[in-house]
């Protein structure tokens, strides 16, 4: 496939991203730079001066909703990207409202329980949908760890074991790497009708 | 029963057992899992109900915190 044939496909694409910490921000923004056409993200926290070790966002924005910074600063990378911004924290009732439509939504939760509720709720209700979730990227290192499993409209990122904690933080590289396999199932997935992985 | 769990054939005494007593016997006592049975997700408040039993595909992911 060309350039602009997969850019003329991508430009059609909406995909939700749930989340934009570490892997939504940078999911986000590699999924703006390849094209995707319409983008929704959504978080109800504010860009801290602790999440400028990872997270795609700037000094000058400390203390702004990070959805609402997200959205600029992928307008800064393509003014015709379509952006709509949610600050809410997402429930069910919520994962519904913001993502049907949706080609795929990517889960770039912090906690393991927030992760479980969009999978379930996407998963079991919105069935033309497709998930792209994380689990495991603690640390650093241990880039072959970090694989890709999919099952049905199913994908997960991640060693599934390294979990963030007090003696485990994340660090950049490998959220960042984590947060590229989920945009690299998300393009599988939109211009190869499939993540290109198997469970 | 033989099952294949994680892309991997395993075999049971049982001729079916629960997703619950499935993740006790392999000893996965993770918080959070996400269970796929023939493609289908299993909420995690069916794992007590929902049985496996011959030729069924099982998928476990363990969910962990860090995003």
């Amino acid at each position: 496939m060309t350039r602009e044939a997969a850019r003329a496909r991508l430009a059609k694409a909406y995909v939700g991203v749930a989340g934009c910490g570490g892997l939504g921000s940078n999911c986000a923004a590699a999924l703006a730079r390849a094209g995707v056409g319409r983008l929704l993200v959504a978080d109800f926290d504010l860009v801290s001066e602790s999440n400028l070790d990872r997270q795609f966002f700037f000094r000058d924005q400390v203390g702004r909703p990070k959805a609402l910074a997200l959205a600029e600063n992928l307008r800064r990378i393509d003014p015709g990207v379509r952006v709509e911004s949610r600050v809410a924290r997402i429930g069910p009732a919520e994962a519904l409202e913001f993502f049907s439509g949706c080609d795929a939504v990517v889960e770039a939760f912090d906690e393991a329980e927030a992760k479980a509720m969009l999978v379930e709720t996407v998963l079991c209700r919105l069935p033309g949908t497709w998930l792209v979730a994380a689990s495991g990227l603690a640390g650093y290192g241990r880039s072959g760890a970090l694989k890709v499993r999919a099952s049905g409209r199913f994908v997960i990122c991640g060693d599934l074991e390294s979990e963030v904690g007090p003696e485990s933080p994340p660090f950049a590289p490998r959220v960042g790497i984590v947060a590229n396999m989920e945009a690299n199932a998300v393009l599988s997935i939109l211009l190869g009708g499939g993540p290109g992985e198997e469970a | 029963m033989t099952i294949t769990l994680n892309a991997q054939s395993e075999s049971y005494p049982e001729r079916s057992l629960t997703v619950r007593e499935i993740l006790a016997r392999k000893r996965w006592s993770f918080p959070l899992v996400i269970a796929r049975l023939n493609g289908e997700l299993v909420p995690r408040e069916a794992y007590a109900e929902r049985s496996v039993s011959d030729g069924d595909a099982l998928e476990l992911y363990h969910l962990v915190s860090g995003g």
